[in-house]
């Protein structure tokens, strides 16, 4: 766990986001669980949460924060964003074609995009971190 | 042009008696990247190796090398 303020804010928030959106996955797929509704609740409060608590850790521990966004983080959270597009795009396109084969209800595609646009940079910022390439 | 550059920062900040953390908080990146670059995993800026240069009082080339050219 890095002693830094803000990497263990992100470290957690992110761990966070991926481990509610894997649940959500796995609950549906099994038809278990809550419904999607409380899941999209569950996974936007940690997001939010995240954020708010990351605002407050930037004003509060404004050295902590320039040093947990380094140039190497900035390099590992660019990559995380790119990875997030090209994971999106990728899911788009599968699930496009679960809809044109009505494999799946379209509505229910665009639903499930969402927590993979939240969760795909995350999870990529969490191999980072567990590589050694990130904080 | 390939191969990896060579490191001497570890040497450097180890006889300048710091810790990684130490000059980490110095420089004002987090300690895990003064890790990374004394293994090789990342290779710094201009500026930051500029910085970590001034901080250990000798020159960038003190701290990294390029590798020798083998055909």
């Amino acid at each position: 766990m890095p002693d830094n303020p803000v990497s263990r804010a992100r470290l957690i928030g992110s761990a966070g986001i991926v481990i509610t959106t894997c649940a959500a996955f796995l609950a549906a797929a099994f038809s278990v669980g809550p419904s999607g509704l409380v899941w999209a609740f569950i996974i936007g409060g940690i997001a939010i949460g995240y954020a708010i608590l990351s605002v407050i850790l930037h004003l509060r521990y404004p050295e902590a924060a320039d040093a947990a966004w380094d140039e190497q983080n900035t390099h590992a959270h660019r990559n995380s964003l790119i990875f997030g597009f090209w994971a999106v795009l990728a899911v788009f396109l599968i699930f496009l074609g679960f809809c044109l084969t009505d494999r799946m209800d379209p509505a229910h595609a665009f639903y499930w995009l969402g927590p993979v646009l939240g969760m795909a940079p995350s999870a990529h910022y969490l191999t980072s971190i567990m590589r050694g390439r990130a904080e | 042009m390939n191969g990896r550059l060579i490191v001497h920062l570890r040497a450097y900040r180890t006889d300048a008696g710091m810790t990684q953390a130490a000059l980490a908080t110095a420089v004002g990146v987090s300690r895990k990247t003064i890790n990374t670059i004394e293994n090789g995993v990342f290779t710094p800026s201009t500026i930051l190796a500029l910085t970590l240069a001034a901080e250990l009082d000798c020159s960038v080339h003190d701290l990294f090398e390029l590798p020798d050219e083998q055909e």
